[in-house]
């Protein structure tokens, strides 16, 4: 950023220019993609058949709004991957806290918790819809699934990463390992399953999305993958839009969330 | 060997770590005490086992030789006649200065109304009282350590044991804060152990100086200090630098 301002006052004007111009650019860009995208399809210029165009793709919404039908599929996927990522994340600190308490389990277990890392889940797709059904608690578990294992690692991470000399000072005091955990580890590990919660929502909406396309009746991923099959762009279009836009809303919620409950981090 | 005024004793202590490749003889044959209201000072070069002599006092390691007794009584685990003080304060970030001041009551399940009370008033007393309620980070260093002081004070133990408590803080504040804590701990009346490699922090500090030789740790030679006063006041005794040249005439036949 260039600064040859003179005064603070010049400085604070600089800085806020800077900023409305980078806001500008950003509004810029969104227009310019959809009013491209729109004079390009009425133009003929691209087949809408196979892009849609937005004012097509606006008007499914609307319809789908006015029947009521998008509520139904987005509050589906909505409630999907909300349950799947606080499932993961409550689950995945649950089990990084037993690891903790067991370092011997934990040693033991490690080389399995690489694998599962490593292992894309959505290959165990067809395996969870066997075992639990072709519905949404298959989705679930896939969405939570995702989250689940990176979850343990970050969390299970950040709980061995207390510092050695706190938790000796801990000890002298006389504390009992629950003591520790409680007083210690827990709380100074509060950010940091914040922060998983973050990544999981991005992390769930993957899980929901591979769900929805594998087995379900509703949500936008079947919107989507209906779409598809039937060759009504338009319907992909729509539900793909409404999708950046819930998925925005939700990891705004979260970023907001960690700003109140953790103002320092 | 050991006498009734001693607090903690050490009788013929030797301590081996042991690893996949090797052994490392950390101590041997350590013998002294601890007297109720006595600072002693443990000093050495680095590597020679001072902060195991910590570790075995604190009841955290058990010596493979020799017995530790603490009021007379083997001592192997950790006890509220204890207090120890790190480097670092490792206040924790999340609690008031007053709830960190408390936290080794909390603990021990002794955090009653007199007990809390008590820690209040040391808080008070010692300047922190409008500090209670704030959080570590708005606090000097300075105040920090004297906080982490206070809260090893909490449980009243006996003994304290200070693992290089000033050598965190920069030079003008240590002079400071090591005049500010040791009159704390002066006027508490407690036996201290403070282990430090500053040979003039424990000539100003301490009532009696052990000095450690290399690995492994035995205990080279004693020395008793017979200066009055603080910290400050003994670094301008004439006697001080007669103290200073004796002990580094010792350690510096170890320092090449």
């Amino acid at each position: 950023m260039s600064n040859n301002a003179t005064s603070l006052c010049d400085y604070q004007k600089q800085i806020r220019r800077q900023n409305n111009s980078v806001k500008l650019w950003r509004i810029l860009i969104l227009i310019g993609f959809f009013a491209l995208w729109e004079a390009s399809a009425r133009l003929g210029l691209i087949d809408s058949f196979i892009t849609s165009s937005p004012s097509r793709a606006g008007q499914t919404i609307y319809q789908l709004a006015s029947d009521g039908s998008l509520w139904h599929h987005l509050f589906t996927t909505l409630w999907e991957t909300v349950v799947g990522f606080l499932l993961g994340t409550v689950l995945g600190s649950v089990i990084a806290a037993i690891l903790w308490w067991f370092p011997k389990l934990c040693r033991i277990l490690e080389p399995y918790l690489v694998v599962l890392n490593a292992l894309p889940k959505v290959a165990l797709g067809p395996i969870i819809i066997v075992w639990i059904g072709a519905g949404t608690s298959a989705i679930i578990t896939m969405a939570l699934l995702i989250s689940l294992v990176v979850t343990i690692m970050g969390v299970l991470e950040g709980f061995c990463s207390v510092p050695e000399t706190r938790l000796q000072l801990m000890r002298v005091f006389g504390a009992n390992r629950m003591q520790i955990f409680r007083m210690v580890v827990l709380p100074s590990n509060f950010s940091t399953i914040i922060s998983c919660l973050k990544i999981n929502v991005g992390m769930s909406w993957v899980g929901v999305i591979m769900g929805e396309f594998l087995v379900s009746k509703a949500g936008l991923g079947y919107l989507i993958v209906y779409g598809g099959q039937v060759f009504k762009l338009d319907l992909v279009m729509g539900a793909t839009l409404i999708l950046c836009l819930a998925a925005a809303g939700m990891y705004a919620l979260v970023a907001l969330l960690e700003k109140k409950l953790c103002p320092k981090a | 060997m050991a006498d009734a005024h001693a607090i903690l004793s050490f009788e013929h202590v030797g301590m081996t770590y042991f690893s996949m490749e090797d052994e490392t003889n950390a101590l041997q044959d350590i013998t002294f005490d601890v007297r109720d209201g006595e600072i002693l000072s443990v000093i050495g070069p680095s590597g020679c086992g001072k902060s195991t002599i910590l570790s075995l006092a604190a009841g955290l390691l058990k010596p493979n030789e020799g017995k530790i007794s603490l009021l007379g009584k083997p001592h192997d685990c950790p006890t509220a006649q204890i207090g120890y003080m790190l480097q670092s304060d490792h206040l924790l970030p999340w609690r008031t200065i007053y709830k960190n001041a408390i936290l080794p009551l909390e603990i021990r399940n002794c955090a009653t109304k007199d007990a809390c009370a008590r820690v209040r008033m040391l808080l008070e007393k010692y300047g922190l009282g409008d500090f209670q309620d704030k959080f570590p980070r708005e606090l000097s260093g300075g105040m920090r350590q004297r906080a982490a002081l206070i809260r090893t004070l909490s449980a009243d133990p006996k003994l304290l044991l200070l693992d290089e408590p000033f050598s965190a803080l920069d030079a003008q504040t240590r002079l400071a804060v090591s005049d500010d804590l040791v009159h704390i701990m002066r006027e508490q009346n407690k036996a201290v152990i403070l282990v430090t490699h500053d040979i003039a922090e424990a000539i100003s500090i301490a009532d009696r100086i052990l000095l450690l030789s290399p690995r492994p740790g035995k205990i080279r030679k004693q020395y008793r200090i017979d200066i009055e006063g603080s910290p400050l006041q003994r670094r301008n005794d004439p006697r001080f630098g007669g103290y200073f040249d004796d002990i580094w005439k010792e350690v510096s036949r170890y320092v090449q």
